[in-house]
């Protein structure tokens, strides 16, 4: 008995005999297709190789984040804006690790028909931070808390009473939740964080900075 | 590629700095109108620091080389402008305008000073009271009862003013020409004000309100100081000594002559 391919050959060999050659030749090409899918069939999934989280990179690190900070209780006045952040740090342990934190935001004033209204204001802060890390696989958890200074572009909130005369730098402190995804890469991890800051010379309840960010460690 | 780095955050530095404005509110608003007097005013000196030696030397060999005095306090380093907001507190609609004097290095003008000069004077009988115009003034505006309205005396405005006491002041210009005419639309007054001038900032605003009904006037000014000018902690300030303008008036005589 002929199977269904040796049939099909058979039919092959007859069409040239016949001399209907092009026939023949597409029936081929058909047949060649239909062999070359069939050898390059997957029957099982790939095994996801599984990532290692002792062979992560750790130690010197640094990250980049893009998120807002808006300003809570009286200083709503000082519209959320956008936050661009930088933090580099050193793994002391896998647990824990000690970083300068650099944030820098601007904002847009509305206290309402004063004249103070509608103008650019950017606040940066810098900060000493030190993290506790908790590493489950790929994903981590994280808090952190820290104290620095932060510094006002210009002196508008100390037209208003929202800090004294004149006044455009503060000690700050800050204290922060986050997640950590880390890619299959040694380096790279992103994460998202959230954090409260109170600016002292600020006479407000505080602000809240939340980013993504991008994170290497070397 | 670490000078690189350096050069790139002195530039992030730097750029943030310079196009910082810093804001100057007066005491306490300006009330006029109703019970109150028609007009009020408020003066703000601005906080710039005395010039070094090196820069007290490079203005003299600049001067000497220009042919005419350069100011410390130049118009191309410092930009002025003032956000302002009337506030009807009465129950019925009214008029208020802002106006606004002031004084530079080498001259000062105040309304109320010229007015008072014109009143030592004895005037020929057919002349005319002479008109007394403010450096700038916004056109009037009616104001609803009890609301808002707020607006802005542009940097531009502000540099207008700076052309206008220059000429009137240093060179001389015709001053009802040179205060009427807007000088980037036509150089009328401005015949005597060299080409390459380099103009002079106010270092002191007088800003007059004046409204028909009780309202109130919150105002700020907002300079931003690209040649790091503007005073910082307790430096010494730098208080020129301006002289004040006097308009001349044909055949004006002063009522008490001077004394010899």
């Amino acid at each position: 008995m002929l199977n269904h391919q040796q049939t099909s050959d058979v039919r092959t060999l007859t069409l040239f005999i016949t001399g209907k050659r092009w026939l023949a030749a597409a029936a081929f090409l058909l047949l060649a297709f239909r062999l070359g899918s069939a050898s390059a069939q997957i029957t099982e999934d790939p095994v996801a190789p599984l990532p290692d989280p002792k062979k992560f990179a750790h130690g010197l690190f640094v990250d980049a984040g893009l998120g807002s900070f808006f300003v809570i209780g009286k200083g709503k006045s000082i519209e959320p804006g956008v936050a661009f952040g930088a933090r580099v740090g050193y793994d002391v342990f896998r647990l824990l690790a000690l970083s300068v934190h650099a944030v820098g935001s601007t904002h847009r004033t509305d206290f309402g028909s004063a004249p103070q209204t509608g103008q650019l204001l950017q606040l940066y802060q810098t900060a000493a931070e030190l993290k506790l890390t908790v590493p489950i696989g790929q994903v981590s958890i994280f808090a952190y808390g820290g104290a620095g200074f932060a510094f006002f572009s210009t002196n508008i909130l100390s037209t208003t009473g929202l800090t004294k005369p004149d006044k455009t730098n503060s000690l700050m402190f800050n204290g922060g939740l986050g997640v950590d995804y880390h890619l299959l890469s040694r380096h790279f991890s992103f994460g998202l964080e959230s954090a409260f800051v109170k600016v002292q010379e600020l006479k407000t309840t505080g602000g809240v900075l939340s980013q993504v960010y991008l994170r290497y460690a070397f | 590629m670490r000078a690189t780095i350096k050069a790139a955050l002195l530039t992030l530095v730097v750029g943030c700095s310079s196009n910082s404005p810093k804001y100057f509110a007066p005491a306490k608003p300006l009330e006029a109108g109703g019970m109150m007097a028609s007009a009020s005013t408020a003066t703000i000196e601005l906080p710039f620091r005395r010039p070094t030696d090196q820069e007290r030397t490079a203005l003299q060999e600049e001067s000497k080389k220009l042919g005419f005095q350069v100011p410390f306090l130049q118009r191309e380093d410092i930009d002025v402008s003032i956000q302002y907001t009337i506030t009807n507190l009465s129950a019925e609609p009214g008029q208020a305008s802002v106006a606004v004097d002031g004084a530079n290095e080498y001259t000062s003008y105040d309304v109320a000073a010229i007015q008072s000069y014109i009143g030592t004077l004895m005037l020929p009988p057919d002349a005319d009271a002479p008109t007394v115009l403010p450096l700038f003034q916004t056109t009037k505006v009616i104001v609803p009862a009890k609301t808002k309205l707020s607006g802005n005396i542009r940097e531009d405005d502000v540099a207008e003013i700076d052309r206008d006491l220059d000429a009137i002041g240093r060179f001389k210009g015709p001053y009802l020409t040179v205060l009427l005419n807007d000088s980037t639309a036509t150089p009328l007054g401005m015949e005597m004000v060299p080409k390459t001038v380099k103009l002079p900032q106010l270092w002191k605003l007088i800003v007059s309100f004046k409204a028909t009904v009780p309202m109130r006037l919150d105002f700020l000014v907002r300079v931003r100081d690209q040649a790091n000018v503007l005073a910082e902690g307790k430096e010494p300030l730098y208080k020129p000594s301006p002289k004040a303008f006097t308009p001349m008036i044909a055949g004006a005589v002063p009522i008490v002559p001077p004394m010899p």
